[in-house]
């Protein structure tokens, strides 16, 4: 009990090769140059360290290549090219994801959580786990920073019957026999897989995987017999009844018996004999659930396993239902029956990542049961392949021992980091406590009622998401630019990455028909020559052909191919997709809304912003101003008490926090650069104040992390606002990471700690522990620079709108939300989906409260996470926010990819966010700050035309216009 | 018994409305204060320390709760005191009063006495934005036949007659709240208390807005609890959340927020136990008062399942507890709170004639605590968030009664969940027939003992020469310029164990004549002061609270006798109050010292004295002495970098985040310090002449600094750079978390911690544990730690990450020099230190050095290629 528990993990190769997400594509014309790109920008070597395995026929270049694109970018022919691999795509099913099974490898590889760059790449919310959010802790409690050690977390979890109360003799020792109780050091038992090819090499590593674990197993009663004898220990043993022979009992960890009507009777016999052995009972999870349990409870049940499908469906009749929702009718219905806490709940089924693990438990189960992701771990591709009588396609029963056992440990470690990740985010040490605790969860129906439901009226359709109307084209004409200089900016890359592609074969006789025939300017004839098809232009065949101007149709040789481009759907993710992820690079490009055919307004993320639309009035706008007289500025002290001086904004965004070593010092100028340029600002990040920036002080604003690197009372003094970053939305409740690859000598001075060694920033600070510290921690800042404004940056708990508020009492000109699905340089893949809520959420939670309580013209809101273009940033100030924080559509300014390879290694292989000798060479402040100016302007021109057409003079005069929005799966009531 | 209880309550309760899994009072944190003592105290002074504390409350709610009362203030005699239940309703609706009698309390409670409690008139005169509830109070009994009805009906025919009286009185007062406030929308009463000789009152406001509003400046208790509270949940229209909440015979108040709220509750739901008023300082109370009296679990065993021994920690336990422990926590770890939390709980239990005060802080020790204990002609123990409102209560009670001295005995914190103290304290008034006694113990019933001596002195007596005179009046007449202060020093400890109160009353009249013969005696005689103040030696059979108090009331005197800025004399002190502050100016001719009378300013803000001072080094003062502080914040923030040449000298009970940001400049405290303190400190030297709060040194950057004493929980989190620290005590838990203070040998910081305290006669003796926390020097990547650890009292256990390497003679020329300087800041000599057990040891057997270990815990290993 006083020890901690630590699993013991290690890489462990994969016997086979995993299943790559893309394939590599090369088409004829290599130009054999010896710059090749092959060489030259892969900056990971894959293409040099690529090995042909022809037994498995799989090229190592496809499953270690990042999906950075750099090659298909720079070969000088445009003939190299990645596409989506249909073996991937064909793994598992809806429930078992690809990209599941694939960090499920990862997992069983490592040990090691998932940690990457980037923001959240999936959709909104989906079914089943992916309904729920958990909650986080900032300012009126402390996480815990269990992750790192910092503080212990524990994950005790005791298998047995509790009486209802203890009693005590005179001398205070207990005077009750406690009954038998198994402890775990964590919540997880790993269970008899559910099929699959299973063989004794198999059943073996289980059995040690649970042993070396500190866990049990769950085994049968000849498999206790034989094969499993000797790990006795550590197995719950299934028995049909009393067996005759108990000596296959003796010395187990527990039993289990299926439930059967009268099954307390065959406990109740088995306990007779074996008093002091644990009998589990396990229940199916149908209809019947909640009232078998209720009477087994009552009948002196000591520990329930509760049993769903495979894809955490209910069984029986309540197979619409999923396991969260069933467990929690169990729990609750035990709670009734006021037994809930003398028996001990395990559930099962479905559990296929750590966060389902926190999810089950928050639902009130005591511990999980592992099943078929254990296959998985030992490489298991869920191909049915041996349902079917086929070949295992990885001989999942021919896998050692030993290597089986390591791949499991390795999961079971991996997951139970990430378990104490999300509990440490809430602020809660004992997982004991978290058993049932539905305060610390959020579920997608209640946020939508909460937050949605006041705006847009009933929800009428479920979480599937229905096809969204085209959101009106910007209004024809011409727009003036913010009063800054926009020039072209072009890529720094040789090709395009295109929705289409058109090519020319050999054959191609140079004609220039082709020519004649495009809109676009795709082909273009130089003297006797073809250049090189401009794609980015290139509408694609079907369109062409609609509009009778097909070029593949005029070729008098049919030498022209024009096709959708594989790599189109090869980069890009629902809340960036391609096509917005190109329009924000061509407006980062021109300063102009993309002409393209491109959806840059809104991403496929099937919820939030990406279902809102804006309604525009029918009628023409008032003609007494035009698009350009629209006001955009946006002033930032609000306060009236405290006799700071007003600042205000140009545009209503600023840019967020990037410390130095997240990003390279060029991107640091570059958006500082350009902030300025817009009358706005920029912000440090954690990582201190290079002297780059130091003339740019008066549009730069001093972050104060937890980490409190590179924080003194100079980089406090020389700025106009000063930010308290209490979270960030990308990893809430945890601090920031920097993981030791990019600690180099400058970012270690810079920040005054050690070359080479991670740097986790605590979580939460450590003198903010509750509100009224949070007072106090503001009213330092204040005291150290009278002059600065300061902004109290937040995640967004469930109690966001109260952190809201006792910020403005705290005395905070500027709450900062970021919502969940922000950005960030590098983080937990657990964090960045599951904890906390999306922005959209939360901004008009605390409008509302904030309005309520009366301070809503005092304080300013800004909002960030998840803001991606023009058309989200109206949408978020007529929620309720007043301005808006960017991030990463900056970066993606810059030509990020999304790629998520930020935090680790030489970091990112374009250059953006590393601080790699090399690699931050890749351009200067001068191109990256017109690249950000550009993007901007181009957003400046959208919102105009925005506030235009509803007839609004002033961005300010959007802010809480939430009757301007509807939402796709709402009906207004009248 | 405990049976019938629990079935009763489920019947009861099982019409009650589905658990909402989110509270609608949510509220972050707070400042709770209490005492107890064995003479009756009035409510006067539960105000000062309530006032003290503003800052960490917003107005939005206060109460106290008051215990062991008064018969004849309430107007009955002391056997109804004893016997009867007070039942206390709020009427937030006026007109309720009828209803709320005729239902709830005349059919079946006999009323022996009842009275409107007055109020001083109107509300908004006190400053208050919510008009009050109008209270009633009535001294009740259950009737005979109610409560056999109540027995038959609810099975509970076993429980004896007291027993069955409690559970009739807490189930009437549940059925009162059911009725007048959680089903209703416009609430219109609840009861505020119902326990016997113990009430609560609450408001909307502060907490000392109570005791104004309600008349109880001389309304006299043994024990008393109050609450600033900081809800965040906005408007406020009523006290309903506010603390003190009750069990039966508790009143509990609380600084925190569970993380758990929702499954205590249910836990609670499971027992018949419906909230009615969703704040967990409610559960919290209500779990107190299922475990106590309904459980009849041991307080020590309640504490165990509120805040569990947890880690090491539960190593150390005893074989005898362990098992117990272990089933506690099996059976209760799932219903106990989570998240940060201390509470300060008042108990009344008349058929004992015991009054308890109570204070448990949550296993993490999240939020500050600061118990005190003052032994003499009477005998109090203090607890609250803050020493500064314990000081605060001190010097209110002895400006009433000088019996109460300015300064406690003890002052300490508590190590929550540990097997050292429990993290719980507890003081017992305890009734003898004719009089009171208070002890105090820990959670395991260890008797706190506090330094014995002599404490009377009478100040009109005249002050007498001591034997040693002559040395001494050759000394003091010669002064300032024959001796050093450190010279007189010397002569005076060493004379000081001999002396009495009359003869160091006289010593002390000497040194301020001296100070009275201008500038440099001035000087002289606060340096001189100011060392007896600081160091330790032995007092004799004085207590040495005793003596403090003389010390620092002429120190006080002395500074109060500089100049005020007004009069321009060009000397070399010019003093500044609240009165006075537009009177900043630069200096002038000889004037070097600002003096700074804090006590009038507000703690934080454009006002506070530490801007005073900001703008006073802008206009070219350099040398500062901070004096009369009641918690002022943030001296020594805000000068910015090169400040080489300025020096802070604090005296009083200073506040939070002293010396946060210190970019070069020197600033002693001349006393504890408290929490936050030298946060993102870049360089200077930071002395503390006794213990440090929470969070010390947060994130610095470098600095030389020096503890006399201890430090409190997770100092040097996330320093880098190169701090270098000496604490001469030890610290709570999680030192140098974080740690990344480079290589120590090329310029890196690193912490020296020496594990000794002082013996009554003021010698270094080694403490059992240098450092008995769980996690130290977790997560570190650079520095190091050096640890004075002759018998190997470290284990491996504490580390995560770290190793512990023997220390190297490089090492030791390394921290040479900081120990010397922490000899001439403290006293503290290197042979004590390199002495073990009478024996004088070279350094590598005496210190351990702790430093990152070879492998470096990651989340993320390089993903094998």
């Amino acid at each position: 009990m006083g020890e901690k528990y630590h699993v013991e993990v290690g890489p462990t190769q994969p016997r086979f090769t995993p299943v790559a997400k893309l394939a590599a594509m090369e088409v004829e014309g290599c130009l054999g140059c010896l710059k090749c790109v092959k060489r030259d920008s892969c900056i990971y070597d894959v293409y040099r360290k690529k090995v042909f395995d022809a037994g498995q026929v799989v090229d190592t270049t496809d499953s270690m290549c990042i999906s950075c694109m750099r090659c298909v970018q720079e070969c000088k022919k445009n003939i190299l090219s990645r596409a989506v691999n249909p073996q991937f795509e064909a793994m598992g099913d809806e429930y078992w994801r690809p990209d599941i099974i694939a960090t499920l490898w990862k997992q069983a590889a490592t040990g090691s959580i998932p940690v990457s760059g980037a923001g959240y790449r999936g959709p909104f919310a989906g079914p089943g786990f992916d309904q729920m959010w958990t909650d986080m802790s900032e300012i009126v409690r402390p996480t815990r920073d269990g992750i790192h050690g910092r503080e212990y977390i524990s994950t005790v979890i005791e298998l047995g019957r509790r009486p209802e109360r203890l009693f005590f003799d005179e001398a205070g020792d207990l005077a009750v026999d406690m009954p038998p109780m198994v402890e775990l050091p964590t919540p997880m038992v790993l269970d008899l897989p559910p099929w699959g090819k299973i063989g004794p090499g198999t059943r073996r590593a289980v059995a040690l995987a649970a042993k070396a674990g500190k866990t049990l197993a769950v085994a049968t009663y000849d498999e206790a017999a034989g094969l499993l004898a000797d790990l006795k220990a550590n197995l719950i043993v299934r028995v049909d009844g009393v067996p005759a022979d108990l000596g296959p009992l003796e010395g187990a960890a527990m039993a289990e018996m299926l439930y059967a009507p009268g099954v307390m009777d065959q406990v109740a016999q088995l306990k007779e004999l074996r008093p002091d052995l644990v009998v589990a009972v396990r229940l199916p999870l149908d209809e019947n659930a909640a009232d078998r349990a209720a009477g087994v409870v009552l009948a002196g049940a000591e520990v329930l396993y509760l049993q769903a499908g495979d894809n955490g469906q209910g069984l029986g009749k309540a197979s619409d239902t999923f396991i969260t929702k069933l467990i929690r009718e169990v729990h609750l219905r035990l709670v009734d029956e006021a037994c809930r806490d003398q028996v001990t709940l395990l559930a099962g089924g479905g559990v296929a990542l750590a966060e389902h693990v926190a999810k089950t438990i928050l639902c009130g189960a005591d511990g999980v049961g592992l099943d078929l992701v254990l296959n998985v771990a030992m490489e298991c591709r869920l191909c049915h392949s041996c349902s079917e009588g086929f070949d295992c396609p990885v001989n999942l029963d021919t896998i050692d021992e030993e290597q089986g056992k390591k791949r499991l440990l390795n999961l079971v470690g991996a997951f139970h980091s990430q378990l104490i990740e999300l509990m440490g985010a809430m602020g809660i040490r004992e997982v004991r406590r978290l058993r049932g605790e539905m305060g610390r969860a959020m579920v997608f129906e209640d946020l939508e009622k909460m937050s949605f439901a006041p705006i847009f009226g009933e929800r009428v359709t479920a979480l599937e998401p229905a096809k969204a109307a085209p959101a009106p084209e910007l209004a024809p004409g011409t727009y003036s630019s913010l009063p800054v200089e926009i020039t072209e900016a072009s890529s720094r890359y040789r090709n395009a990455l295109t929705k289409y592609k058109a090519e020319r074969l050999t054959t191609c006789v140079a004609c220039g028909k082709c020519a004649e025939v495009c809109q676009f300017g795709v082909h273009v004839k130089a003297g006797e020559k073809m250049l090189a098809p401009r794609n980015r232009n290139c509408r694609g065949a079907d369109y062409c052909r609609s509009i009778g101007s097909y070029c593949g149709d005029a070729c008098p040789v049919e030498a022209i191919r024009v096709g959708q481009n594989p790599v189109w759907k090869t980069f890009g993710d629902p809340r960036w997709p391609a096509d917005l992820l190109v329009a924000t690079w061509i407006q980062a490009e021109t300063g102009q809304p993309p002409q393209e055919n491109l959806e840059y307004r809104k991403g496929a993320s099937g919820g939030g912003f990406d279902r809102m639309d804006i309604v525009f009035p029918a009628e023409p706008p008032d003609a007494s101003f035009g698009p350009d007289d629209v006001d955009l500025s946006l002033p930032l002290n609000r306060r009236d008490d405290d006799g700071r001086p007003p600042v205000e904004i140009g545009f209503p965004i600023y840019g967020g926090g990037m410390s130095f070593g997240s990003v390279s010092q060029a991107t640091m100028e570059s958006r500082a650069r350009a902030y300025t340029a817009l009358n706005s600002f920029t912000c440090t990040g954690e990582g201190g104040f290079p002297p780059v920036l130091e003339k740019y002080s008066d549009n730069v604003i001093t972050q104060v992390a937890t980490g409190l690197f590179g924080v003194r009372e100079e980089t406090i003094q020389r700025v106009r606002i000063v930010e308290f970053k209490y979270a960030q939305g990308a990893k809430p409740g945890l601090g920031g990471h920097l993981l030791g690859d990019k600690v180099t000598p400058a970012v270690a001075k810079m920040r005054e700690a050690v070359v080479g060694n991670s740097l986790f920033s605590p979580f939460p600070f450590h003198s903010v522990y509750s509100v009224e510290d949070h007072k106090k921690h503001v009213d330092w800042i204040k005291h150290i620079n009278p002059r600065a404004l300061v902004s109290v940056k937040v995640s967004t708990p469930m109690d966001v709108d109260m952190v809201a508020v006792g910020s403005f009492y705290a005395g905070a000109h500027i709450v900062h939300l970021d919502g969940s699905y922000g950005g960030t340089g590098a983080a937990p893949d657990i964090a960045k989906k599951n904890i906390a809520m999306p922005i959209e959420y939360a901004i008009p939670m605390v409008h509302r409260f904030l309005s309520e309580e009366g301070i809503r013209d005092k304080i300013t809101l800004i909002a960030s996470g998840g803001v991606r273009t023009a058309w989200d940033v109206a949408k978020a100030i007529a929620l309720g926010a007043d301005g808006i924080v960017c991030g990463t559509a900056d970066m993606v300014a810059l030509e990020c990819i999304r790629c998520a390879n930020c935090e680790s290694g030489r970091g990112c292989p374009r250059g953006i966010a590393t601080t790699d000798s090399e690699l931050q060479m890749a351009y200067d402040s001068d191109w990256g700050s017109q690249r950000v100016i550009n993007l901007f302007n181009s957003w400046a021109i959208q919102l105009r035309d925005i506030l235009w057409r509803l007839g609004l003079k002033s961005v300010r005069d959007l802010v809480g216009r939430s009757d301007l929005l509807t939402h796709l799966d709402y009906q207004k009531k009248a | 018994m405990t049976e019938a209880i629990l079935a009763s309550r489920r019947r009861a309760s099982a019409d009650a409305p589905p658990l909402s899994p989110h509270r609608t009072a949510e509220e972050g944190g707070c400042g709770v204060v209490g005492f107890a003592a064995n003479v009756p105290v009035r409510g006067r002074h539960i105000f000062e320390p309530s006032v003290q504390m503003h800052n960490r409350g917003n107005g939005k709610g206060g109460g106290i709760a008051a215990a062991c009362l008064d018969p004849t203030q309430l107007g009955v005699d002391s056997d109804t005191l004893k016997n009867d239940y007070i039942l206390q309703v709020a009427l937030l609706d006026p007109e309720a009063e009828k209803e709320v009698e005729e239902q709830c309390v005349s059919p079946y409670l006999d009323i022996h006495h009842k009275a409107r409690v007055e109020t001083q008139g109107d509300y908004r005169d006190f400053g208050l934005e919510v008009k009050p509830p109008d209270v009633v109070r009535y001294f009740v009994r259950a009737k005979q036949g109610a409560l056999d009805a109540f027995a038959a009906e609810e099975g509970l025919s076993e429980l004896s007659g007291r027993a069955l009286e409690d559970e009739f009185i807490y189930r009437n007062t549940n059925r009162l709240n059911a009725t007048f406030y959680t089903s209703l929308g416009e609430k219109r009463a609840f009861v505020l208390s119902h326990a016997r000789n113990l009430v609560i009152m609450k408001v909307v406001g502060f907490a000392e807005t109570v005791v104004q509003y309600y008349g109880m400046e001389d309304f006299n208790a043994q024990v008393w609890i109050a609450h600033q509270r900081y809800p965040t949940k906005g408007r406020v229209w009523h006290p309903g959340g506010s603390h003190p909440f009750i069990g039966l015979n508790e009143a509990l108040v609380h600084n925190g927020d569970f993380a758990n709220y929702y499954s205590v509750s249910e836990y609670l739901r499971q027992h018949g136990i419906a909230t009615q008023f969703l704040t967990d300082t409610e559960v919290a109370v209500l779990l107190f008062d299922l475990w106590t009296r309904v459980y009849h679990y041991p307080l020590e065993y309640v504490i165990e399942a509120m805040a569990p021994t947890t880690e090491l920690d539960f190593e150390r336990l005893s074989a005898q507890r362990k098992p117990v422990y272990r089933a506690i926590q099996a059976m209760h770890m799932h219903g106990s709170p989570d998240g940060p939390w201390f509470f300060i709980i008042a108990r009344s239990n008349p058929d004992q004639d015991l009054y308890q005060l109570l204070g448990i802080t949550d296993t993490s020790m999240l939020r500050p605590q600061v118990f005190a204990l003052q032994e003499g002609d009477v005998t109090i123990g203090l607890v609250g968030s803050e020493k500064q409102a314990i000081d605060a209560t001190l010097l209110s009670l002895n400006q009433e009664d000088p019996r109460f001295r300015l300064v406690a005995d003890r002052y300490w914190n508590a190590r929550g969940g540990s097997s050292t103290d429990g993290g719980a304290f507890l003081f017992n008034v305890q009734g003898n027939g004719d009089g009171y006694k208070l002890s105090c113990t820990d959670k395991f019933g260890t008797p706190i003992e506090v330094d014995q001596g002599q404490w009377r002195f009478d100040p009109e007596e005249a002050a007498i020469a001591p034997d040693q005179a002559q040395n001494l009046e050759q000394a003091l007449s010669a002064a300032p310029e024959g001796y050093e202060p450190y010279a007189v020093y010397e002569q005076a400890a060493e004379a000081m164990a001999s002396w009495s109160f009359s003869q160091l009353r006289w010593f002390i009249a000497q040194v301020e004549k001296v100070a009275e013969s201008g500038d440099q005696g001035t000087q002289w005689a606060i340096e001189l002061l100011t060392l007896l103040n600081d160091r330790r030696y032995d007092t004799g059979d004085k207590k040495r609270s005793v003596v403090l108090q003389l010390l620092r009331t002429s120190i006080d005197g002395i500074l109060h006798r500089t100049p005020a800025i007004a009069e321009t004399k060009g000397t070399r002190y010019a003093r500044i109050d609240w009165e006075t502050r537009g009177d900043l100016r630069a200096p002038t001719g000889d004037e070097k010292v600002l003096v700074v009378y804090a006590h009038h300013f507000p703690p934080e803000g454009d006002e506070c004295d530490a801007r005073v001072e900001v703008e006073a080094y802008h206009l070219g003062w350099k040398r500062f002495i901070v004096y009369g502080l009641k918690g002022q914040r943030f001296q020594g923030c805000g000068l910015g970098p090169a400040t080489e040449d300025v020096r802070l000298d604090i005296y009083g009970a200073s506040g939070d985040y002293i010396a946060s940001g210190m970019d070069g400049l020197e600033l002693q405290i001349h006393d504890n310090g408290q929490d936050q303190l030298g946060q993102i400190t870049k360089a200077g030297t930071l002395v503390i002449h006794g213990d440090v709060g929470q969070a010390f040194m947060y994130g610095a950057k470098g600095g030389e600094v020096f503890i006399m004493g201890n430090g409190a929980g997770r100092p040097l989190i996330n320093a880098v750079g190169r701090p270098r620290v000496v604490i001469n005590g030890t610290c709570l838990d999680f030192l140098a978390e974080s740690f990344m203070a480079g290589d120590p040998y090329n310029g890196g910081g690193f912490v020296v911690l020496n594990g000794i305290t002082f013996d009554k006669k003021g010698k270094v003796v080694a403490l059992d544990n240098p450092y008995p926390g769980a996690n130290l020097f977790s997560l570190a990547s650079g520095g190091a730690i050096y640890v004075r650890d002759p018998h190997h009292k470290l284990v491996d256990q504490q580390l995560n990450g770290g190793a512990y390497y023997e220390l190297t003679d490089q090492d030791w020329d390394l921290i040479l020099p900081y120990l010397e300087a922490n000899e001439r800041h403290f006293g503290i000599s290197i042979d004590d230190l390199l002495t073990v057990d009478g024996v004088k040891r070279a350094p590598r057997e005496v210190y351990r050095k702790v430093g990152p270990g070879q492998k470096q815990m990651s989340p993320k290993e390089a993903i094998p290629e």
